[in-house]
């Protein structure tokens, strides 16, 4: 098991020996330097990468997001979640829904409602005319739909594999609801044809590139701030909780408390990704949101290395850039590649590469295994 | 049996029934605890002690009779809510934070504010910090602060769980089993420990081992088949036939 972020830095420990620290400056030393070269080939991605690649990865980027979210509700807390995709869909619908009002003319309705023989905008419509309501949305719905999901969950102590039955059951049950409601959501169509966004030109020669740099943005804010509040003691929290849910409770913690907290956290996250998503696809469908998403999320999730940050936003992107390129070149083999990957990571790779990556880098090659006090620098660095 | 039985009791144990799909592991049970009493839990298997414990703490709730804390009648509150009134459980099985590292785990226990948006930050007050050192040269894990707590030795779990039950300063330690897997040494070195704690705590423990249970020299009391059987010191008790009939199953004549 990984050591996880401690309480805080901001006291000194005593008795530490001046040579525990160099070591620790030279772990991080050697392990910040991937990082570095990480951020700078993505900063430089635009200037090097022709259209329809650097379109693919502001696309996985959007999807990292989702990501960090599943690495701290899975990761960290232990919650295995097999329903991100319904707030995800969320957010994504959210701003779905602006943008298709925006690309109605005035007075008419959008088209699939016409189509639809609904004459009137429905009343949950109505706001989504404004854009920084639909902003807010992004993050309120998914917020709030996890923290109710959460709270029913949590304070009834449902754990482990039930929390896993109930979110995937609540994913299919959403997308079910979206793709019979025909009138209100364009059904399994899903919503598509926008024009504009607070007054960029959605289809201009720029737009994809200007979406390129919002998504490294909004993921280098989710990553930085994830691990911000992960290295505080509300980290070392989720981890006691997961760890041992009564030794917590009885030291005076509320574990559901802190669950929610996590899980509302991580459905923000999966909402941000949505929107973004939507963006850079240009539509929203069930078929995007649902199970095989939920759980392909999971599994990228894994294979990266749940447990760190880096890990787990790293799969996603490799996973799906990996899927863009064999699911082209064979796409009936494409879900057996990944039902194996999922298998293999989960046999031999707990930790995912991530923590495969840690031990070689502080273990010396793999002679022996990792020292086992690691600092949570180190870790979220691999 | 407590030493002082003057004012009022901090944990009063009144009358309560527990029963399990009509199995009663707890029948019509009374218990006073004055502030800083040592008292002892002996009893057969199944004789409802660490089920007492759960009801104090609100793992488990009484059928019928109410627990009072301090005056104030906690059965009915939220388990985490009753070790915030200053209740702390050390559980049979070492419960240590296993992915923590030892400084980490007592941190999370000394902590006074327990809320979620207070784990939000990072400032650690000084003199919280100050007694997680204190606790670590208490349990002797100085050393080895740095250490996953999932690396211990058995016997520095069990250590490294009573520092966490004491951090938070309790009135009312309930210790269940602390010195299960201990070497004689270490057991000596519990029995010790907890003696230098009661006065600050009342402490209450639960144990089997009559050698640890005669280094406590504290007040004895046996239970038997969910109820109080007999109170006196582990001497007295120990030449009781009726105490010895329980634990041994033998008929009385034989015992004497």
């Amino acid at each position: 098991m990984e050591t996880q972020g401690s309480v805080s830095h901001t006291v000194p420990r005593p008795g530490r020996s001046v040579r525990a620290q160099s070591v620790k400056a030279a772990h991080l030393g050697k392990a910040a330097l991937w990082p570095t070269l990480v951020v700078l080939a993505l900063l430089l991605a635009p200037f090097v990468l022709a259209s329809y690649p650097l379109a693919l990865l502001g696309r996985v980027l959007a999807l990292a997001i989702a990501a960090l979210g599943a690495s701290v509700v899975w990761g960290r807390a232990g919650i295995l979640s097999l329903g991100q995709g319904l707030f995800f869909g969320l957010g994504g619908y959210a701003l779905a829904m602006h943008l298709k009002l925006a690309a109605t003319p005035k007075g008419e309705l959008p088209d699939f409602m016409v189509y639809s023989g609904i004459n009137k905008l429905p009343w949950f419509w109505q706001p989504f005319h404004s854009a920084p309501f639909a902003l807010l949305m992004v993050v309120v719905l998914p917020g709030l739909a996890a923290y109710l999901i959460g709270w029913l969950m949590f304070r009834r102590r449902i754990t482990g594999v039930f929390v896993s039955i109930i979110t995937q059951a609540l994913v299919l049950a959403f997308v079910t609801w979206l793709g019979g409601a025909q009138g209100l959501t364009s059904g399994s169509n899903g919503i598509t044809d926008f024009q504009t966004f607070m007054g960029l030109n959605l289809r201009g020669p720029d737009f994809s590139r200007e979406l390129y740099w919002a998504t490294l943005l909004i993921l280098g804010v989710s990553f930085a701030g994830t691990a911000w509040v992960l290295n505080t003691p509300f980290g070392s929290l989720l981890t006691a909780i997961r760890d041992n849910e009564n030794r917590s409770r009885f030291l005076g913690y509320n574990p559901a408390a802190f669950k929610v907290a996590a899980f509302v956290l991580g459905g923000v996250l999966s909402g941000l990704s949505g929107a973004l998503y939507t963006l850079h696809l240009g539509t929203i469908s069930p078929a995007m949101i649902g199970v095989a998403f939920s759980i392909e999320l999971v599994v990228w999730v894994a294979l990266g290395g749940r447990a760190s940050l880096w890990g787990a936003a790293g799969g996603m992107v490799l996973g799906q850039l990996a899927k863009d390129r064999i699911s082209s070149a064979a796409p009936e083999a494409w879900l057996y590649i990944m039902g194996a990957l999922f298998v293999l990571v989960v046999m031999y790779l707990p930790e995912g590469v991530a923590g495969l990556l840690k031990s070689r880098l502080s273990g010396g090659a793999g002679r022996r295994p990792a020292p086992l006090p690691m600092h949570p620098e180190v870790k979220d660095a691999v | 049996m407590p030493s002082e039985q003057t004012g009022a009791p901090l944990l009063d144990v009144r009358d309560i029934t527990v029963s399990f799909d009509g199995f009663k592991a707890i029948q019509n049970l009374s218990l006073q605890v004055w502030p800083g009493d040592l008292r002892v839990l002996i009893g057969p298997n199944g004789a409802g002690k660490s089920t007492l414990l759960d009801t104090i703490i609100g793992k488990v709730r009484p059928a019928s009779g109410e627990v009072q804390f301090g005056g104030e009648i906690i059965s009915r509150l939220p388990e985490y809510l009753i070790a915030r009134r200053g209740i702390c459980r050390k559980f049979q099985a070492p419960g240590v934070l296993e992915s923590l590292n030892v400084r980490d785990n007592l941190r999370l226990a000394v902590r006074s504010d327990k809320d979620v948006f207070a784990s939000l930050s990072p400032k650690i007050r000084p003199q919280e910090e100050a007694r997680v050192n204190e606790l670590l040269t208490l349990t002797g894990l100085t050393e080895r602060q740095d250490v996953q707590a999932g690396q211990l030795a058995h016997g520095e779990k069990q250590w490294l769980e009573i520092g966490m039950v004491v951090a938070p300063r309790p009135r009312l330690l309930l210790l269940d089993e602390p010195t299960a897997g201990m070497t004689a040494q270490e057991t000596a070195q519990t029995a010790e420990l907890i003696r230098a704690l009661a006065g600050q705590h009342a402490v209450l423990v639960i144990d089997h081992d009559m050698h640890f249970v005669e280094l406590l020299a504290a007040p004895v009391t046996v239970l038997h088949q969910g109820q109080v059987f007999r109170e006196g010191s582990l001497a007295t008790l120990r030449d009781d036939p009726d105490v010895m009939e329980i634990y041994l199953g033998r008929p009385k004549e034989a015992a004497d």
